[in-house]
């Protein structure tokens, strides 16, 4: 394997490692299999298009709005659409986040139609040598940002209060209840921040790859590969499952074939379902 | 009350009037049917279609109509809306062969609909020329009267590999293919390998992807390692994109890169801009094309005609034109045949070698019925402007090869 494919691989699974946090804190901690996740990915992507098409606002930055949009919108369909719907059972909360992705997606055809857009940042498509390497630029700064960001959620559900009563809730319901924590306001606050995730996920996709609603289910495919590999509600199982799928989509493709890309990411899940069903570095409390 | 009967009065008696001028100048009527989609998913391509069938409708018309068995015919396309339902299409073309009595079928939109309609022209008899259709399945049942006037879409690349062969300087030697593992990117993919495979052109990779990829950097690295003069492939605009944005990323500048679709659709150029330079691709027809035939003249005229009749703001695509070079042929075989009997139009269309056509790339039949020509344009974009680059007759600009690298540009 190259020094090249090595960059790639990193990179790539840097961006999915963002990606599939917020999916997992929201299927393992709120117990939420959101449907609607890859729509969200999606229009914080459009979001920041749009910034950057009215004020030529960086990606970069407007990822912050994004965030802090998706963040609320999150808040609002977990308090007026999803909870209502939790005591239905888990296929009523299918339903309704596919029917929010639904309504996301033709939301984002009506306004923006189903061609693929580009923020055409200044510098995309750039790149640094490394030994005898490229690496390309756009792609380096979402690795980074990624990694800022997994390390700013893991310690805001570690210090804060929040975090803390987060995990509370997480492992044990009864024990936080009894503690004075208040799970409806937890699992609303957890099912917003992996939201906004999303949504900054989106913004980065937007400086890397084209977008349109067509993306929505490769994301949704492959966030349930990376929050499976890892193990649900963990953050670095997460990260971790996502720099494995990037890792085994790029040496399948260089050693099977390209066409082989997506099956193998399949098959790993198969695998891990079968002899590690936790995760990598899921632990039986989390989420159960 | 008086004042609207005589408005109804004064709108009949012109109507007759224009109708009696209208059979006065023509010995008989011609009766085209054309079940196209006017509604539903296909809409926007069925009135493409119909478009293409109403320009020519006009000209003929108006332009001395169709001299056969000593007279002089009009012609007259009826239309109905299939909805974009095979089904209904089907149901609609039997109604247009059995109360309207049409003496041929003009051919809907999309291989699936005309899959459906073929079968019924077959049934009673009448030749369907298929304006949108080249699904090769439509050709494979052994019928007698279907026609295509685009070619299968294994030869949509084959101009790009004949450019290869005759004009680049100097001449490429290996192709790497990667493609979309979808049907038509594969179907066009295949024929492009086989026909630089049958030219002498070293194939050194042919890899399909998952269609829907976003990333192809692996793919794409492979590639770059195998520092081959073509690249060519992708599947639709988004594919496309990615190749040359990944391939910028990576510093791997092919000398030429040939996309299957997505170069010539105007987003492209607006998503990508300068760096969507020296990309080609091949097209079933661009307006820029200059050919000609008896029925129109020119391809300016045929263009004129459509800005006549549509208004300034229309530009035929290759639907249009399409449809329009399905009714010209009908109307050349024809006058080859001397006659609109089907038996003789029929042995007319089998025995015409190429058919050159104004509105349209050339097109011959082989023995199945489908268009076996190639020689549709192919377009470069140089300066973020599409240009066509082949064939030399209708060449608006050299083909600039080769590309120069990313830090050239």
């Amino acid at each position: 394997m190259s020094l090249q494919m090595i960059i790639n691989a990193i990179l790539l699974g840097g961006l999915y490692a963002l990606m599939g946090i917020g999916f997992s804190l929201q299927w393992g901690i709120s117990g939420i299999i959101n449907l609607s996740y890859g729509a969200m990915v999606v229009l914080g992507s459009y979001i920041s298009l749009i910034i950057f098409d009215v004020f030529k606002i960086d990606p970069f930055i407007s990822m912050l709005f994004s965030g802090f949009l998706l963040f609320l919108i999150g808040a609002f369909a977990y308090k007026f659409i999803i909870q209502p719907s939790i005591k239905g059972g888990i296929v009523f909360t299918l339903i309704i986040t596919f029917a929010l992705r639904l309504i996301v997606e033709n939301l984002i055809l009506y306004i923006w139609s189903a061609d693929y857009r580009t923020i055409r940042i200044s510098y995309a498509g750039r790149n640094f040598q490394f030994l005898n390497s490229f690496v390309p630029l756009t792609k380096f700064i979402t690795f980074l940002i990624a990694g800022i960001l997994i390390y700013f959620t893991h310690l805001f559900m570690m210090n804060t209060k929040i975090g803390k009563g987060i995990q509370a809730v997480s492992l044990d319901k009864i024990g936080a209840l009894a503690v004075g924590v208040d799970d409806k306001k937890m699992y609303l606050i957890n099912f917003a921040v992996g939201t906004a995730l999303a949504g900054i996920t989106g913004s980065l996709w937007a400086t890397v790859y084209s977008f349109s609603p067509h993306v929505i289910d490769v994301i949704i495919g492959r966030v349930f590969i990376i929050a499976i590999l890892g193990g649900l509600g963990n953050i670095w199982g997460a990260a971790a499952g996502g720099m494995l799928l990037g890792f085994v989509e790029t040496c399948g493709a260089t050693f099977l074939g390209a066409h082989w890309q997506e099956a193998i990411g399949l098959a790993m899940m198969v695998l891990i379902l079968l002899f590690r069903p936790h995760g990598l570095m899921g632990k039986k409390f989390f989420g159960q | 009350m008086k004042k609207a009967t005589v408005v109804f009065l004064v709108s009949m008696f012109l109507l007759v009037s224009a109708v009696a001028v209208f059979a006065q100048q023509f010995d008989d009527i011609i009766k085209i049917g054309a079940a196209v989609s006017l509604t539903g998913k296909t809409a926007y391509e069925g009135q493409m279609v119909k478009r293409g069938y109403e320009v020519w409708e006009k000209w003929v018309n108006e332009h001395g109509g169709i001299k056969a068995d000593g007279k002089t015919y009009g012609v007259e396309v009826l239309y109905y809306d299939d909805e974009s339902d095979p089904v209904r299409s089907a149901r609609l073309t039997e109604r247009l062969i059995t109360e309207d009595n049409v003496n041929f079928l003009a051919g809907p939109y999309s291989s699936s609909i005309t899959f459906a309609t073929t079968a019924i022209g077959e049934k009673y008899g009448v030749i369907t020329i298929a304006s949108t259709a080249n699904a090769r399945n439509i050709y494979e049942r052994g019928y007698k009267n279907v026609f295509s006037v685009l070619p299968p879409a294994p030869l949509l690349m084959a101009p790009i590999a004949y450019m290869m062969d005759e004009v680049l300087e100097p001449r490429p030697k290996t192709v790497a293919i990667v493609v979309a593992n979808d049907l038509f990117p594969l179907d066009v993919a295949t024929g492009f390998n086989d026909i630089c495979t049958e030219l002498g052109f070293d194939v050194v990779m042919f890899e399909k992807y998952p269609p829907g990829s976003t990333d192809l950097s692996a793919l794409l690295t492979k590639v770059k390692a195998l520092d081959a003069d073509i690249l060519a492939g992708g599947g639709y605009t988004a594919d496309a994109l990615m190749i040359l944005r990944q391939c910028k990323e990576l510093d791997y500048t092919p000398k030429m890169f040939a996309s299957i679709v997505g170069v010539f659709v105007p987003g492209f150029l607006k998503e990508i801009g300068a760096d969507g330079n020296y990309a080609v691709e091949g097209e079933w027809w661009v307006p820029a094309m200059k050919t000609e035939d008896h029925i129109f003249g020119t391809t300016e005229n045929y263009l004129q005609a459509c800005i006549d009749m549509f208004g300034d703001d229309f530009i035929a695509n290759y639907q249009t034109a399409a449809a329009s070079a399905t009714v010209s042929i009908i109307q050349m075989a024809i006058e080859k045949a001397g006659t609109i009997e089907t038996e003789q139009v029929r042995d007319a269309l089998k025995s015409f070698d190429v058919i050159e056509l104004a509105c349209f790339s050339p097109v011959e039949f082989a023995e199945n019925g489908e268009n076996i020509q190639w020689e549709h344009p192919v377009i470069q974009i140089q300066n973020e402007v599409v240009k066509v680059v082949y064939p030399l007759s209708s060449q608006e600009s050299a083909p600039l090869y080769p590309a120069p690298t990313w830090k050239e540009r």
